[in-house]
């Protein structure tokens, strides 16, 4: 990978990252900062552990592993796009059909796809200069109190909450993106009928910076965390857009436009976050079926991927989180057993 | 293959465009939504809650454009509801128009709902957020027929306002600042018609569940901007040597520290004297206003938390974090430096 690409990679999965926080789930967190940030600790050890197991493998030699990275990426555009509407539905009072902004998503994904990776690489930068611009004012025009620091006192009824917010922040669709990445670097490969058998494997030199990245990760993750509660107290783990709330406090103080500039910037930002994954997702199912451009290739992408933001939205709407958290550990499992497997199939084509 | 292409191009390619321009209508509400002058806009929300029920009064605002200029009318309209969603929404709409909430930052409760129901609608406002901004809350006692029989409903609009954004008192709380399983300080908003109509903080009051307690004394007002550290100036008037001084205090903030292991706050700031003095005299009225500062933080301290247990101030948090003895009872100091 050339210098300047990674460091274009590195500003898109940052937005990636970014827009994952500051655009909230449907469920409040429930939790108070100090557990979040236990949490994000806890939880960039096991993502630090899990990179450094896929050191030195081939994960796009398997075809099974690229179903499953498939699928995973099919569920996470599903994700954002329910996310998308929740956030849009919590900042403004007009009235927008789901299915509208799904279509229009996907759309956009789709088109993304399109263009490519070079064109959302080359967008990522103003993207990321703007997020940073508005979490930077965001930081400076809110009213924290120092007093809105809670004290955590640890209690088994925090459990459900923080298995989840452990599970969603540990499996960040964004670290799967940028593990493949690492593997299929520039976007042209991708069209390739081959590029399985082009990828190199995961080199730890180049995966160096891996560990400071994850840390600079959650380390933001815990800034956000504690602004939020810097500024509400205890009502922030009761917000289910935090950022949402903090933007119209902000704006509310002294101008009418009820944090608009903020909302534009960060609804661009998840937008560019579905389009990267449309586009990684493009490229898997390019190489899974082998083929160049078809116009199969939109249903292939659009109609799960719209099967799985309903089936996210079906899920919200009954409130039922342990479904999620136990579909997303089914998962985990799954990739960790392809990973082994992968790389005793690696081990063992070596020797013969 | 070239017929291919060219079908693309043609066809294909504008069919898109079109498709990427209509939904971004629909995405910035250019197709479905509907403009601010012909919607319900909410610049005021009252809410009591009488018999089971909730009852909400809404100040309803209404452009007219004449050539250049715009000219806004309020409206107050009320209406009744089993939740303060329905009560409010029907209000607001009563004359037609989707309600419009985002440029609300007012909300009066009525006495009976900040006894009985107020844990409830502070949630409402606080979680149900769909563009509701922070709103300021104040207590009124003033009832609903008040303001529904105001002269100028605009003119009260605008002057609550501007009042609350001056927040002389430092005594002004909004929604989200409120913490849930906490008993609540409002403050009471008041009209006083004289010469011309006037805001005043008339009060403070404790809400509890089942419980409001209220507080009138000016000391005890004083005191609670002080306590958190919202009042930064203060007018003294302090007898000394058989005349009124007149002291300007500026830039007064709180600092704690610990004093055998009791917590202490300290208000510290700076005061101006308009008359000349001299050195010993201006000592002493340094002192005078030293303990007036002190005395306005115990008075609101003890009349607030009325047994000592509840803290209303977030004491709690600084002798933790400090780590005081525990039980609440802090020592209040102030130091000021007189120029």
């Amino acid at each position: 990978m050339r210098k300047e690409t990674q460091a274009s990679h590195t500003a898109l999965l940052c937005v990636c990252g970014l827009s994952q926080l500051v655009i909230g789930t449907a469920q409040p967190s429930g939790l108070p900062a100090g557990v979040l940030i236990l949490l994000f600790a806890l939880s960039t050890l096991v993502q630090a552990g899990m990179f450094r197991m896929l050191h030195g493998r081939r994960l796009l030699a398997s075809r099974f592993f690229l179903w499953l990275f498939a699928v995973l990426l099919l569920f996470a555009v599903g994700y954002d796009v329910v996310r998308a509407d929740r956030f849009y539905r919590a900042v403004t009072s007009e009235s927008f059909s789901f299915q509208w902004l799904m279509v229009s998503m996907l759309l956009l994904g789709w088109y993304a796809s399109r263009c490519g990776r070079d064109t959302l690489l080359r967008a990522a930068q103003p993207v990321l200069a703007l997020l940073l611009i508005s979490l930077a004012v965001l930081g400076v025009r809110g009213n924290y109190r120092l007093e809105g620091l809670l004290f955590v006192q640890p209690d088994s009824s925090l459990l459900p909450d923080a298995a989840r917010a452990f599970l969603e922040f540990t499996f960040g669709a964004e670290l799967l993106i940028w593990l493949y990445w690492q593997e299929c670097p520039v976007s042209a490969a991708a069209a390739d009928k081959n590029i399985s058998a082009q990828t190199a494997r995961i080199d730890p030199a180049k995966t160096a910076g891996w560990p400071a990245l994850l840390w600079l990760r959650s380390a933001v993750a815990s800034c956000c965390a504690l602004l939020g509660e810097l500024a509400l107290g205890a009502r922030a783990q009761q917000q289910p857009q935090l950022f949402g709330a903090l933007s119209l406090i902000s704006a509310g103080a002294d101008s009418g436009h009820g944090g608009v500039m903020y909302h534009c910037v960060w609804l661009a930002a998840l937008t560019l976050r579905v389009c990267a994954l449309c586009c990684t997702l493009f490229e898997l199912e390019k190489m899974l079926f082998r083929q160049k451009k078809t116009p199969v290739y939109f249903l292939v992408l659009m109609l799960p991927a719209a099967a799985a933001a309903v089936f996210w939205a079906a899920l919200w709407r009954q409130n039922c989180q342990s479904w999620l958290a136990g579909a997303v550990l089914v998962l985990a499992a799954g990739i960790m057993f392809f990973v082994k497997r992968g790389g005793r199939n690696c081990a063992n084509r070596k020797k013969a | 293959m070239q017929i291919g292409k060219k079908l693309k191009v043609a066809v294909l390619l504008p069919l898109f465009c079109l498709c990427f321009v209509l939904n971004g209508c629909m995405l910035t509400g250019a197709v479905q939504s509907t403009a601010l002058d012909s919607r319900a806009v909410v610049r005021l929300i009252y809410l009591e809650y009488a018999g089971e029920e909730y009852r909400a009064l809404t100040a309803v605002c209404d452009f007219t454009k004449t050539g250049e200029e715009v000219s806004t009318a309020a409206f107050m309209q009320h209406a009744q509801g089993s939740s303060p969603e329905q009560a409010l929404l029907s209000a607001a709409q009563q004359r037609g128009g989707r309600a419009f909430f985002a440029q609300n930052q007012l909300l009066l409760i009525g006495p009976q709902l900040a006894e009985q129901k107020l844990a409830e609608v502070l949630q409402y406002f606080a979680q149900d957020h769909g563009a509701y901004r922070d709103p300021a809350v104040w207590l009124w006692y003033g009832g609903e027929d008040a303001l529904k029989e105001l002269e100028d409903p605009m003119d009260f609009l605008q002057r609550a306002e501007s009042f609350t954004a001056d927040d002389p008192l430092g005594c002004v709380s909004y929604v989200l600042e409120y913490e849930p399983d906490k008993a609540a300080i409002l403050p009471v908003l008041e009209l006083k018609e004289e010469d011309a109509p006037v805001m005043q903080v008339g009060g403070l009051a404790v809400a509890e569940p089942g419980e409001l307690r209220l507080y009138r004394d000016r000391t005890v007002l004083q005191g609670c901007g002080l306590l958190r550290g919202r009042q930064s100036a203060q007018l003294l008037t302090p007898e000394y040597d058989g005349a009124v001084r007149t002291v300007q205090l500026e830039g007064l903030r709180r600092s704690f520290s610990v004093q055998n292991g009791r917590l202490r706050l300290t208000i510290e700031g700076s005061g101006s004297v308009s008359v000349q003095l001299d050195e010993s005299a201006r000592e002493q009225l340094r002192q005078t206003v030293q303990q007036t500062l002190a005395d306005q933080c115990l008075r609101a301290w003890s009349a607030l938390t009325l047994k000592g247990e509840e803290d209303l101030f977030s004491l709690d948090w600084w002798i933790r974090q400090l780590g005081a003895d525990s039980g609440l009872q802090p020592e209040f100091t102030a130091r000021i430096r007189m120029t």
